[in-house]
């Protein structure tokens, strides 16, 4: 049986960027910036250390929403503005909220915000067909 | 400056072959363990052919452009400051998907110390017949080389 979905359904993800994660994700994304492997780098840059790929971060949120939805095949847009930096050993709480159910699309509006508070992303929205 | 004639600019398709062990690692890299990703039986019970790739996968992709050419600057000085994926349909395992880079366009936005120079970068994939499969819209923001040294 289809699953429903209605407009204010929610859902949460938690990830914690731990201080190899930007090292594996660089490894399968090519991702290989020294501001993102080399803490001494990110320092120069004045970031205070080696910041995640906001790929990785985005790749949390669409996790987020493919979790809730069930099946990575009907996400058709995903999109985020990356508002801060995610540094080694900040936990991110990914809370999502059914923006819209319309014309058989499920909007998904998604915030992340670091363990103080801060948000990482802004804007961020998955869509996925549904029905 | 950014030069405004690169808006326009674009590198030729790159063939990107879809292996399940890539897609393995990238899902791994992000600590997902749906079974979907790596379980060829769970995902064609789940209705697809085979293995799926992960929505973000195209990021891993690797097309023939080279930012610094088309952009005329240094990639240390580009912040990632948006994306956006659209997908026509899911990537799976034994894809062999042409991915070609463009410059979509080129922008001065105001920024917290003056107007920044925005560059936006749209990747194509499109399978062999010559269908879409994803679009992808970076949006690079040029820092300054004050904020360099």
């Amino acid at each position: 049986m289809a699953r429903e979905f209605k407009v204010g359904d929610t859902f949460r993800h938690v990830r914690e960027c731990d201080k190899y994660r930007p090292l594996y994700y660089a490894g399968a994304s090519g991702d290989f910036n020294p501001i993102h492997i080399d803490k001494e780098v990110g320092m120069m840059a004045g970031l205070g250390g080696n910041i995640l790929q906001g790929l990785c971060t985005m790749a949390w949120a669409v996790e987020a929403a493919v979790n809730f939805v069930g099946d990575p095949g009907r996400i058709t847009r995903a999109k985020v503005r990356f508002s801060k930096p995610v540094m080694v050993d900040d936990t991110i709480t990914y809370e999502g909220r059914v923006a819209s159910t319309e014309g058989g699309k499920l909007v998904m509006e998604i915030s992340a915000k670091n363990q103080k508070g801060e948000e990482v992303l802004k804007n961020a929205v998955v869509e996925a067909r549904v029905g | 400056m950014l030069d405004k004639n690169a808006i326009g600019r674009s590198s030729p398709p790159t063939l990107n072959e879809v292996e399940k062990g890539s897609i393995r690692r990238f899902a791994e890299a992000i600590g997902d363990y749906n079974p979907i990703y790596y379980d060829e039986e769970y995902a064609r019970a789940s209705g697809f052919p085979t293995i799926v790739a992960p929505p973000t996968f195209p990021a891993s992709f690797h097309s023939a452009a080279d930012l610094r050419e088309l952009l005329g600057v240094g990639i240390k000085s580009l912040l990632h400051a948006e994306q956006a994926f659209d997908y026509e349909r899911p990537i799976f395992a034994g894809d062999r998907i042409m991915v070609s880079t463009k410059v979509a366009d080129i922008l001065e936005k105001p920024g917290p110390a003056g107007k920044m120079d925005v560059a936006v970068i749209e990747d194509e994939g499109r399978d062999e017949e010559g269908n879409l499969v994803f679009r992808a819209r970076r949006t690079l923001v040029v820092r300054t080389s004050k904020e360099l040294t």
